[in-house]
């Protein structure tokens, strides 16, 4: 995060991470379309001839929030396994994690890979999953089946992170999780920065401002739960908070 | 890591190729015929073309008056704050005209393009700064020069200028792309270099390490085969030799106290056995030999290595594999000593007749540590038995080295308690944990949760554990 007092400036860094194919591009192309036009940026994809991502993929977002310039940098990593450095440096200095699982019961173990994968690779740079705000996006949740259904209300049920489901590709549930995750991550930086003191910019008010830069948003109430409730979220068409804890983790 | 492409700030010369970018801007000034300039965020100028408007601004120069006030707007167009993605107009002071608009990219200022000197249309004469400068200056050749400049409406100018901005949107936005291109291939190869040099010393330094253990490891296990297992061995031997009747005919009681010391010497070579692995591990931790192996091959050899006790005992022993677990990446010796430490348990405390199930499949509890796709990546055996059970107090305990449920010394059932120790000290190697279950008087449940691939294993293996 960069935060310019000066300039009253704040630059924050999404990551998109998850295994190859989940839909991290899918996710940010959806999320472009329903950005104004005058607050987004290039949407800047490096993908091969073969439409796999090379490097990763950049949505910037800019707008104002009281006299304060937020800059939201959304980043995808690329799945592919060889790519495993590239993935370690995008993550270099993030400030949220959407981690995007598969659905198809075939991808439950890539899921598995793919979060390990994550947690050593924020290690390397400094970075922990136990303090960085995240959220998890089950796509493609068409593809799913009822040993999916239960694995994602077991995860609700560990109340760890927010859980959304989503098919990205017809653009459901991709704007629920990232306002979500920028709720999450206005509460983090705000702990620490205390935005609502020094400028008096709170929570409700930065929801507010990313809200507005949106075609057709979601009211916040649907997603999120009250203030000071948990931290899980329902998600798009999502079945909302439940699952049995004590049938976590249920393998295959 | 060091600070990635990423992470820094743009800056607009280094993003433009600056001989070539200057090209396209003369055909553009060629084809406007209206001046262009362009500054980067700092105020460095990176492009200044100049049509017409050199006589002018030179003539302008000669005297003190013009040459301040032609400073002021000359430094006005350079610094004044453009933050607003709006083109901002600057008039001279002689009549003439600029238009400014900055460069904004993903909300930063790279820096600015400014368009003139124009002759706007809707200035009929020279500015009233100048004529009032009529002293100093010869209007007529003013006029005579002012005239050769470019006269346009603003509208017009606004249009080019708004043209030519998006035209460098385009190039900052490719040349953009091309840089973090390269520079994230070199980036990439420069971490993937450090993350292989880094591996090939682990490599290095284990290869040392292990060679040393070995040659521990060797004199260790030879010593203790000479001066524990020569001995016995002897013992154990003429033990026999006695039985078989080889030094002459023995009595029943005779025979009855042999069998004694033969099953007693045989008990104590497999606690020798035991102590021997349990050094092992303390010596130099548990060493996996992982290969990909089918559970239910697993499983039938531990049974099979505990029938003839559990047929002493008339007690049955079933197993079950679930068909979403196939092949896993493990020590299949370790996994196997461990279900058969675990059975060896259950035959000896179950009384007879009862019943030992042995099953596998997905984990039910992935280790707390193992994030939210845990369960994926898991897959557990189970021994199950209806025997004594173990005291809810003693649950946490029984793993511990040397720890027996009853340790008094007229304890019914045998052992030196480093059975389970073992397990958990295998199971633990592996990436994975043990758990009990039990009730007294209703029998014991004990778990072992192993991931299906080595933790950290490289992401293109794909064993397809779970289907």
């Amino acid at each position: 995060m960069q935060f310019n007092t000066a300039q009253r400036e704040l630059t924050l860094k999404i990551v998109y991470y998850g295994p190859g194919l989940s839909g991290k591009t899918t996710n940010l192309r959806a999320l472009y379309q329903r950005i104004q036009p005058a607050l987004r940026g290039h949407l800047m994809t490096l993908d091969t001839a073969d439409d796999r991502t090379l490097f990763f993929d950049t949505l910037p977002l800019v707008f104002k929030s009281g006299n304060l310039k937020v800059k939201l940098k959304l980043f995808t990593v690329p799945g592919q396994v060889m790519h495993n450095s590239t993935r370690r440096i995008v993550l270099q200095g993030a400030d949220a994690i959407a981690f995007v699982a598969d659905s198809q019961p075939a991808k439950r173990q890539e899921n598995y890979k793919y979060w390990m994968n994550m947690v050593e690779n924020l290690k390397m740079n400094g970075l922990s999953i136990d303090s960085l705000p995240c959220v998890v996006q089950w796509n493609k949740k068409d593809l799913g089946d009822a040993t999916t259904a239960e694995s994602v209300a077991k995860m609700r049920g560990e109340n760890k992170q927010p859980v959304f489901e989503a098919v990205a590709v017809r653009g459901e549930g991709v704007v629920e999780t990232f306002l979500a995750l920028v709720d999450l991550t206005f509460e983090a930086i705000d702990k620490t920065y205390l935005l609502r003191d020094k400028i008096g910019l709170d929570r409700q008010a930065f929801i507010e401002e990313v809200r507005r830069c949106l075609v057709d948003p979601p009211r916040i109430e649907d997603i999120l739960p009250p203030r000071g409730g948990g931290k899980n979220g329902s998600g798009a068409g999502g079945s909302g908070v439940g699952g049995d804890p004590s049938s976590m983790a249920g393998g295959a | 890591m060091a600070e990635s492409i990423l992470q820094k700030k743009l800056v607009l010369g280094e993003l433009l190729d600056l001989p070539t970018f200057t090209q396209v801007c003369k055909t553009f000034v060629d084809l406007y015929k209206i001046g262009l300039k362009v500054f980067d965020a700092n105020g460095t100028k990176l492009v200044d073309i100049k049509i017409a408007s050199g006589d002018f601004c030179a003539y302008m120069f000669t005297e003190p008056n013009g040459r301040r006030l032609c400073t002021e707007t000359v430094t006005h167009i350079k610094v004044r704050p453009l933050e607003e993605p709006q083109i901002a107009v600057r008039n001279c002071f002689s009549g003439l005209r600029y238009l400014m608009l900055p460069i904004l990219y993903e909300g930063d200022m790279l820096g600015r393009i400014i368009f003139g000197p124009f002759f706007p249309e809707d200035v009929g004469d020279l500015g009233q700064d100048l004529k009032s400068l009529e002293g100093e200056f010869d209007l007529a050749k003013a006029r005579d020069l002012i005239g050769r400049i470019r006269r346009a409406p603003e509208s017009t100018v606004r249009k080019v200028l708004d043209h030519f901005a998006r035209l460098v949107d385009v190039l900052v936005f490719t040349s953009h792309k091309a840089l973090i291109t390269s520079q994230l291939h070199i980036e990439s190869v420069t971490e993937s270099y450090r993350e292989v040099q880094e591996k090939n010393k682990k490599l290095s330094e284990a290869l040392e390490r292990l060679q040393e253990l070995s040659r521990l490891k060797s004199n260790f296990l030879a010593t203790v085969s000479h001066e524990l297992r020569t001995p016995l061995t002897s013992v154990i031997g003429y033990s026999e030799m006695l039985l078989a009747g080889l030094a002459g005919e023995l009595n029943d009681e005779q025979k009855d106290y042999l069998k004694t010391i033969l099953d007693k010497g045989e008990s104590l070579l497999r606690l020798i056995s035991s102590i021997l692995d349990l050094s092992r591990i303390e010596a130099r931790g548990v060493q996996l030999q992982r290969n990909v192996v089918d559970v239910n091959d697993i499983l039938q050899a531990a049974v099979e290595s505990v029938l003839p006790q559990s047929f002493k005992k008339k007690l049955t022993v079933s197993t079950e594999v679930s068909p979403s677990i196939q092949r896993v990446h493990v020590d299949p010796d370790k996994i196997r000593q461990c279900v058969i430490n675990l059975l060896s348990n259950s035959v000896k405390f179950t009384p007879a007749g009862g019943h030992i199930a042995v099953r596998a499949g997905p984990a039910q509890h992935a280790p707390q540590n193992a994030g939210p796709f845990g369960g994926a990546g898991y897959f557990q055996i189970q021994v199950e038995d209806n025997g004594i059970g173990i005291p809810k107090e003693l649950q946490s305990k029984v793993f511990d080295t040397f720890f027996q449920a009853d340790s008094s010394a007229s304890r019914e059932y045998g052992g030196a308690g480093l059975g389970l120790s073992i397990v958990k000290s295998y199971v633990e190697a592996h990436g994975g944990g043990i758990s009990v279950r039990s009730e007294p008087g209703k029998g014991s449940v004990f778990t072992l949760v192993v991931p299906i691939e080595p933790p950290g294993a490289p992401l293109e293996s794909s064993l397809r554990g779970v289907q």
